[in-house]
């Protein structure tokens, strides 16, 4: 256990360090890249988009910011294992870690946007609404995307294995995904008769506990517990379809 | 010798190696209508006792990898049963994991890692990798900087200071240049006097000869012969 754990932070490292080896600015482009986001959708969205939101800036900057590392991760981590075939290849090693140590240094990514993001909020003065109840909302929601992300990469890195369609269509699912999940908008703007189909999409929850500071609606609370069950679920499942396929990975790089 | 060396360290019952041929760009109708069955190993049963060298000879294609990478527990065999003891460091691949961007150090951390050392044990044995290796103040460089002999002279080291129980060798002990060729000997030479298990496959039939008093002969996925080496490899001639 100690070793898989050293391992995966050793992995996880060496992600964040190659990304910005040899480059003039180094380490500030974790904060230069979100930075530059958020100027930008401020300024383009809260210009087009009119919702009742107060603060719809710091709801579409916390949304963004959250589907970014969650669609970055799903997206670099599924082809993975295939990319690192010579390391499958040569020993043999707890093959989780390929996925998770992709995932982990993207979350080390987001706690910095974040923290850049909070740095904003305190400069402008904006913390009314971030009450204890609603931070302890968000670091769920944050984990369960994490958890959420997790599993769906152990599942589809698995499988990308076998079916290297599999992160063509990872790429395509999740950007109409996005769309399909209130981040840039909220909620209640959707007509009342097709909200049930949006209950069906578990990462609702995830993105109404990490917005729920700066939103006006609340989601009944069956829909949620039933989502961080399916959240919980998939990850389990993710985790035995990975390890029930690992045995073979060798064989078909 | 103690008890020690004649207890069974890897032990092999009816194994068998299947691999599906895939076909460039395999379609869905070919995946439907067209799957071709290759048994890379046939009926493999083999045990190894502690303290053994024991060779490995056979053309291209006889199954000599699979064998070792089943062994070495990379791959599974199809049917039958494998079972090991004590830990097995490969040297095969020696500069697999090895990124161009990160120096000497840092890359001695994550491949020591992989081919299974605790992070305790790198650091203990961090001074005698890099000292064996000699790649002198290039080791705080990154990767991309260093010749070919370097880099592989880096992973020897580290596969080597694992301090496995079993190791397994594939060709590459003719790597690198003449006094590091003479170096890693040396080392080898330690392992056999430590009495280690040594799996070594090799086409140079004279040094196999010199360093293993068995050897197992392959062909197409079967033991053809196996026996003293001297025998083997006269009849494989």
């Amino acid at each position: 256990m100690q070793y898989f754990f050293d391992l995966l932070l050793a992995l996880t490292i060496k992600e964040i360090k190659t990304r910005y080896r040899h480059t003039i600015l180094g380490i500030l482009w974790i904060f230069i890249n979100p930075l530059l986001q958020m100027i930008v959708i401020g300024l383009v969205f809260s210009s087009i988009f009119t919702f009742d939101i107060k603060n719809y800036h710091l709801f579409l900057f916390i949304g963004l910011l959250s589907w970014n590392f969650f669609s970055v991760s799903l997206n670099k981590a599924t082809p993975r294992i295939v990319w690192d075939r010579h390391l499958i290849q040569k020993s043999k090693f707890p093959k989780e870690v390929i996925p998770l140590s992709i995932i982990l240094s993207h979350f080390f990514h987001f706690i910095a946007s974040l923290g850049l993001l909070i740095i904003f909020i305190l400069i402008t003065k904006q913390w009314q609404m971030f009450n204890f109840n609603n931070i302890l909302s968000q670091i769920t929601g944050f984990i369960l995307l994490f958890i959420f992300v997790s599993g769906i990469s152990l599942f589809t890195s698995a499988l990308n294995v076998f079916y290297r369609d599999i992160a063509f269509v990872v790429q395509s699912l999740t950007l109409i995904w996005f769309y399909f999940t209130p981040i840039i908008y909220p909620l209640n703007n959707i007509p009342n008769n097709i909200v049930p189909i949006f209950y069906l999409n578990p990462i609702l929850s995830i993105f109404y506990l990490i917005q729920k500071p700066l939103i006006n609606y609340r989601l009944p609370l069956i829909i949620t517990i039933s989502h961080i069950i399916i959240i919980i679920a998939t990850a389990a499942c993710g985790t035995l379809f990975f390890r029930k396929k690992q045995k073979c990975f060798a064989d078909w790089l | 010798m103690n008890n020690k060396t004649h207890q069974p360290v890897v032990t092999l019952k009816d194994v068998s190696k299947k691999y599906i041929l895939h076909h460039e760009k395999p379609t869905i109708t070919d995946k439907l209508f067209y799957s071709e069955e290759f048994w890379a190993l046939k009926n493999i049963n083999l045990t190894i006792n502690a303290g053994e060298k024991i060779g490995i000879i056979g053309p291209n294609g006889a199954g000599k990898s699979t064998l070792l990478k089943i062994i070495t527990g990379i791959t599974f065999p199809t049917t039958g049963s494998i079972t090991t003891k004590g830990k097995i460091a490969s040297l095969i691949d020696l500069e697999a994991g090895f990124h161009p961007d990160l120096t000497g150090i840092e890359n001695i951390f994550i491949n020591g890692l992989l081919v299974g050392m605790s992070k305790k044990q790198i650091e203990k044995n961090l001074l005698k990798i890099i000292n064996f290796a000699d790649i002198g103040k290039f080791i705080n460089s990154p990767l991309h900087t260093y010749s070919s002999g370097m880099k592989l002279r880096l992973g020897f080291s580290t596969a080597i200071y694992s301090n496995p129980d079993i190791l397994i060798i594939d060709e590459v002990i003719n790597a690198g240049d003449e006094k590091f060729r003479k170096k890693s000997l040396n080392k080898m030479q330690d392992f056999f006097k430590q009495h280690k298990t040594i799996i070594f496959v090799s086409h140079s039939l004279q040094l196999l000869k010199k360093i293993c008093p068995q050897t197992i002969w392959l062909k197409n996925g079967k033991i053809k012969m196996i026996g003293p080496s001297q025998k083997v490899i006269s009849q494989y001639k």
